[in-house]
Formats: structure tokens, C-alpha cells, sequence
């Protein structure tokens, strides 16, 4: 099912792998990369990676010690949220985002392209963030699946407008991928993005998909699918400082039908 | 341009094209615009506080067009009220830096525009990345900054204990080079702090007002030293500042030694989302230089904030800069860092003072207190032991305090 990788690209991924210091004995054409072995590789790497043109993403939503830096170009794009802001046209966006993702900046070039200005919240301080939903002109708020829970139901006990589009971001190991009730019913477009890690969306949806307000997904053509029964891999297709090869995402997908917008729809296989 | 023509210009602008200020001025739509001919006409425009401003929509206020605002700016609401929330354009704020450090490489940074801090960066010719600081995750940001090779850190002060903590324990408090600090008066043990933490940094205070536009507003005439880590700043080449007399509620003369509320005006070539006219920034200061050497306009030291930082007791006003003072007279037996906890009886006209203390290990609270109740000076002539022997004030009752790394400081308490 889905692709394979072809031994042009293990080959370049492995030239990428010995120019960052890492050692052969790591690499194989059937090699998986687990979370734990991507941060070895990426120990591995560290005095290597370049530190002026690249920005890190944490290898995890949890910010314990096992967390490393992932690398990505500088100049590296939030295409999925892009194209979601281009469905939406917002008028004003608030990111409702632990700092620690580092997903402000990308966050912020996107909203450019739209013309529409960002207000930098904090998910701990629901009380700000109601404040700017009621006299900020936000109408657009991306967050955290999880902690949108709690800001919709602050924001409709208090009585105040829920602003009508939202991105919801997933944990690819999260348990289960919900979105809050109100979400569900509400006006608007609500688009969810499953992200391996902040900053690294693995599954996106178009704006046929958001109506359904389901867990209902294209796959990202960031990266090639390699799905059995059981595990689903990802591997980079660009020119990444750190490309990924057979990561282990924790799941695997079974492809639905063919969407309107004439990609696969999947869904997560336990 | 003289600096009047300036000010003109700017008013002129601004009540023909914001609609808010026409609403704070009380124009009829027909009203021509203002203009001035002199400062003392200046001086006859309204004063602007930030409640003039929470009445009118962000929308409204804004100049420009929301798809031209580049990001909306909050204020912080330490004081309770309610955050007002800003519009901003996408121009550059930080260029002063380049007189100070050459910048090559990635910076740590807690501001809540990391995106203004990377474009800076950028602007100087090296991009660098900027790793944003998570107060709540300290380590990982700073493994992430670690991981970065970073070379600077802009940052709130209150955010500074955090940094020092895991910079020190990751190994990389030598290799920072440059360390910005903004949001409050920083005390003697802060600045030793940051010394003994980043060795080879050079280390600068800004002043900013999150309701202004062109903040910061006040920059650094030198670095902090440890002979002088009081900061002086002078205005931006664009803001125009005045002095406030508290009592009178006058403007006055900047004179080297007086004191009153800081008022500022950012004027600017750019389009402005919200050029900002005589604000009344709630912060006292002391005028430190009429003539600053290296800048040419008026200096000045930050003392606190006229709401929290200044208390009428019985008999005078506690001032948190005088009990900062004091408290670095004991520095062998305790930091200047401190929260004063005022509970008043009004019945009585009685207050009780209590103070939490970080005193060094084995340090006797008790005699210290007695100590500082004797040299806290609460008006010209009279120091609290005076107010505690006219019994009008209960005393200095020592706690030692808890800091809490993601609460922005406040040092004195009224209940």
C-alpha cells in the first residue's frame, strides 16, 4: 500500500546522514526510526548542524528531558496552515500555542501572506485570550486540540462570540483525536492537523474535509508513506537540513476514498 | 524639521485621520484639525491614559487598515485592569542594538514578538534563528537555545532567574555574549546575577510601554556596569518625552534630580497603526542628565510604578525604591529583592508592613527589620520607626519570601 521508497532517495537521505557525522553502522535502507533512535541520530548530529540557518522544533509535545532539536531550514514554510489561512481569509489571528513548540514565527509568516495580524496568546492565561476574542477583531484561533477544549468552553461561558475558524493541532500519539463539542456545530471552518511533533505536520485536511468536522485526513506530500498493517513510516521528500527516514509514526492509516479535491482520504488505524 | 514642526505635524495627522482622536478630543466631525504654534500650546492637549484608550475597538483606534497591522500587542493588566490590546505595523524597533553588539549568531528571547526579534537579526545582515523562551518549559527552551548555539537573550527580567538557573546548569552561561532585559527597574542582585551568570555579556536595560508603539522608548545611554547598573535611558530619536509633576499634574522642566510621571509621544515617519500622543505612562522617573553627552536630549532612571510602587501611608509614602535602597545597605545579610505586603486599618489609621525577605543563610530577620525600619525614609524627615512610635504604623513584620518564577513581580502590595 501507498509508496515505497526507491534507493534514490534512501541513498541521498544516507549522503545527508554522513555529512551530519552519523555513523554507517545507523544506516540501512530498512532501518526505522523511532523517537528514541531519531534522538540519538540527532545527538549524533548536533556538531554538525548548522546554527545560523535552521530553526529547532521539539521532537515531542511532551517537554520532558528526552526532548531534542530538530532542525529545519530557516526559511522553512507552514504550508498546511498557509493553505488553510488562504480558505478562511482571516481577519485576525490568535496563536494559542505553548512557547515551547516555537511555532510563532512560521505562524507569523503565514499570517503575512494573508494579510491578516497575529496576537501572540498564552494557553495558560485563558482569561487574556477570551479579552482578545472579545475586543480584538480575532476571528481565527490555532491551538493545541486539547487546550481548545478549555478556551471554547471559557469563551461560551462567559457569553462571548466563538470566533468562527479554528485550527486544531493533534499529537500524533495522542490517545484520541478529539475536538470540543462547540467546534463541532459551529459556523465556520474548523481545520485539525496531525503533527509527528510541533512543527511537523504529518496529516491535514482541505476545506471538503473540515466540513465533517471528522478525523478524516490527507497525507502530507511533506514525506513518502510506507504503511503495513500494523506501523506506518515516513520519510522526507525535500531538501530538509535533517531528513527523516522510515520514522516510525505511531499509527498506521487506511485510505477511505478519493476526496473532491482529488487526494486520498485516511484515517488512523489502531 | 524642528522638533515642534514635528509635534504639529503629528497632531495635525492624527485628528484628521484617527477617528480616536477625535473621539478623545471631542471633535465634531466638522472640527478642523489641530494644530500648535508653540509648546506651551502643546501643552494645552489632553493627556492620554490607557482607560481613554479600553473604550474605543481596536478597529476603531487602529489607522491602518487590521490587514496592514503586522500584530496586536496586549499590555500586561499587572495592575488588574484589563488588558488593551494594540495594533502594530511591521517596522523595526531594535536597530539601536547595532551600536552596541555585532550580532552573528541565534538569541534566546521571552519578548512576545519573536518574530520582530528574528527580522532584526536578519536585518544585520547574519539570519540567525530566535528561540523563543517558555517560561513554564524553562529546560527545554533552553536545551533548544543550547542546541542553538545562541549568542544573546532578550528578555523580560522577571524571566532572568529562570534563564540564569538553566543557563548555568546547561553549561552555557560563557558563551553569551549580549544580554537585553526589559519590563522593570532591575536591582543590584539582579544585575550580579546576570554578571556572575554571563561573564563575557555585555548587559543593557530598555525601557518599554507596551501601549506605545515605537517601544521600547527609552534606550540604554550606556551598558550596566557594575559601578552603575541603575540604567539611564534617553528617548528614541522619534519619541518625544515630557515630565509630569504628580502633585500638580503639571508639566515641568527636566532639571538633573526631579522627579515626576513620565509622558510620552511617538512620532513617526512610518505609517503608524497608533502614533501615540502624550501618554501618561504611569511610571515615575528621575531626570539623570538635562543633556545626555553621547545623545544629546534628556536622560533619565526609572523609579517604579506611580500606582503599585508609591503608597500613602500615615505620615509620608512608602517608596519601593527606598526600600530597594535600604535593602542593598544589608547586602551581606539579605538581596534587594522584596515584596511589601501593606495592610491598612483605616479605621485606626494604622498600617501593618510586611516584608518578604530573600535573606542569605543564617541571617537574624528580626534585628534586620529593626534595622531597616530605622533607615526607611517615608518622607523628608521621618522614616517608618518615626510612624511606628506615633503608632500610626505596626512594625516591619519579616517573611521570607517565595519567588515565583512566572508571576510578574510586584513590590508593593496593598490589601
Amino acid at each position: 500500500m501507498l509508496e515505497r521508497i526507491d534507493s534514490e532517495l534512501f541513498n541521498d537521505i544516507a549522503l545527508v546522514y554522513k555529512g551530519l557525522g552519523i555513523s554507517r553502522a545507523h544506516i540501512s535502507a530498512d532501518m526505522e526510526t523511532t523517537p528514541d533512535m531519531l534522538c540519538e541520530l540527532l545527538d549524533e548530529a548536533r556538531p554538525q548542524i548548522p546554527k545560523t540557518d535552521v530553526r529547532l522544533f521539539p521532537t515531542s509535545f511532551n517537554a520532558g528531558p528526552s526532548l531534542r532539536g530538530f532542525p529545519l531550514p530557516l526559511t522553512h514554510r507552514w504550508l498546511s496552515c498557509e493553505r488553510s489561512f488562504s480558505e478562511m481569509r482571516p481577519t485576525a489571528v490568535m496563536a494559542h500555542l505553548p512557547h515551547f513548540w516555537q511555532l510563532e514565527i512560521p505562524l507569523h509568516a503565514a499570517c503575512r501572506r494573508e494579510s491578516a495580524p497575529i496576537f501572540f496568546g498564552e494557553p495558560e492565561n485563558i482569561p487574556v485570550a477570551a479579552a482578545a476574542i472579545a475586543s480584538a477583531s480575532i476571528d481565527t484561533v490555532i491551538a493545541g486540540a486539547p487546550a481548545s477544549f478549555a478556551l471554547s468552553s471559557y469563551v461560551l461561558q462567559k457569553r462571548l462570540p466563538l470566533p468562527p475558524h479554528w485550527i486544531l493541532i493533534h499529537d500524533a500519539f495522542a490517545a484520541s483525536w478529539e475536538i470540543p463539542a462547540p467546534l463541532r456545530t459551529a459556523d465556520g471552518m474548523v481545520f485539525q492537523e496531525v503533527h509527528a511533533f510541533p512543527g511537523l505536520p504529518i496529516l491535514e485536511q482541505c476545506a471538503t474535509l473540515t466540513q465533517a468536522r471528522s478525523a478524516h485526513f490527507h497525507r502530507s506530500n511533506s514525506f513518502v508513506w510506507d504503511a503495513t498493517e500494523k506501523t506506518a513510516y515516513i520519510t522526507s521528500t525535500g531538501d530538509d537540513p535533517f531528513p527523516l527516514y522510515r520514522y516510525v509514526v505511531p499509527f498506521t492509516i487506511e485510505p477511505l476514498h478519493t476526496c473532491d479535491c482529488g487526494q486520498e482520504v485516511v484515517t488512523r488505524k489502531l | 524639521m524642528t522638533q515642534l514642526q514635528q509635534l504639529n505635524d503629528l497632531l495635525a495627522y492624527a485628528t484628521a485621520h484617527g477617528r480616536a482622536y477625535r473621539r478623545i478630543y471631542g471633535m465634531d466631525k466638522d472640527a478642523p484639525v489641530l494644530t500648535i504654534g508653540s509648546f506651551s500650546e502643546w501643552q494645552d492637549i489632553p493627556l492620554l491614559s490607557k482607560s481613554d484608550l479600553l473604550g474605543i475597538p481596536l478597529a476603531e483606534r487602529s489607522f491602518l487598515p487590521m490587514s496592514e497591522v503586522d500584530y496586536i500587542a496586549a499590555s500586561s493588566g499587572t495592575t488588574g485592569t484589563l488588558p488593551l490590546f494594540s495594533p502594530r505595523t511591521h517596522v523595526l524597533e531594535y536597530e539601536f542594538r547595532h551600536d552596541i553588539f555585532r550580532f552573528s549568531g541565534a538569541a534566546l528571547s521571552s519578548k512576545l514578538v519573536p518574530h520582530q526579534q528574528e527580522l532584526f537579526l536578519s536585518a544585520g545582515g547574519v539570519p540567525a534563528p530566535v528561540v523563543i523562551l517558555d517560561p513554564r518549559n524553562p529546560a527545554v527552551s533552553v536545551r533548544l537555545a543550547q542546541d542553538a548555539g545562541v549568542e544573546s537573550i532578550f528578555a523580560f527580567l522577571y524571566h532572568m532567574p529562570l534563564i540564569i538557573e538553566h543557563m548555568v546548569r546547561a553549561g552555557i552561561g560563557e558563551q553569551i555574549r549580549f544580554v537585553e532585559v526589559a519590563g522593570h527597574t532591575c536591582s543590584r542582585s539582579m544585575f550580579d546575577a546576570m554578571r556572575s551568570a554571563f561573564p563575557h555579556a555585555i548587559i543593557i536595560s530598555t525601557y518599554g510601554i507596551s501601549e506605545v508603539e515605537r517601544s521600547p522608548v527609552g534606550l540604554p545611554c550606556t551598558a550596566m556596569t557594575e559601578e552603575h547598573h541603575e540604567q539611564h535611558y534617553h528617548a528614541k530619536p522619534d519619541c518625544y518625552l515630557e515630565l509630569l509633576d504628580v502633585e500638580s499634574g503639571r508639566c515641568i522642566a527636566p532639571e538633573i534630580g526631579y522627579e515626576g510621571e513620565l509622558v510620552v509621544t511617538s512620532h513617526t515617519t512610518e505609517p503608524a497603526a497608533f502614533p501615540m500622543i502624550r501618554y501618561r505612562t504611569g511610571d515615575k522617573v528621575r531626570v539623570t542628565d538635562t543633556k545626555c553627552a553621547a545623545h544629546g536630549d534628556w536622560s533619565f532612571s526609572v523609579l517604579g510604578r506611580l500606582e503599585t510602587d508609591f503608597i500613602k501611608i500615615p505620615g509620608g509614602a512608602l517608596n519601593a525604591h527606598e526600600i530597594e535602597r535600604v535593602l542593598r545597605m544589608h547586602s551581606d545579610t539579605v538581596s534587594d529583592v522584596f515584596e511589601a505586603h501593606l495592610y491598612e486599618d483605616t479605621a485606626a489609621d494604622r498600617v501593618r508592613l510586611v516584608l518578604h525577605l530573600q535573606p542569605h543563610p543564617g541571617a537574624d530577620l528580626k534585628s534586620l527589620v529593626t534595622e531597616i525600619s530605622d533607615q526607611l525614609r517615608i518622607g523628608p524627615d521621618s522614616t517608618y520607626a518615626d510612624r511606628v512610635r506615633a503608632g500610626h504604623c505596626s512594625p516591619i513584620e519579616p517573611v521570607v519570601l517565595a519567588h515565583d518564577p512566572l508571576r510578574k513581580p510586584k513590590r508593593i502590595i496593598r490589601h
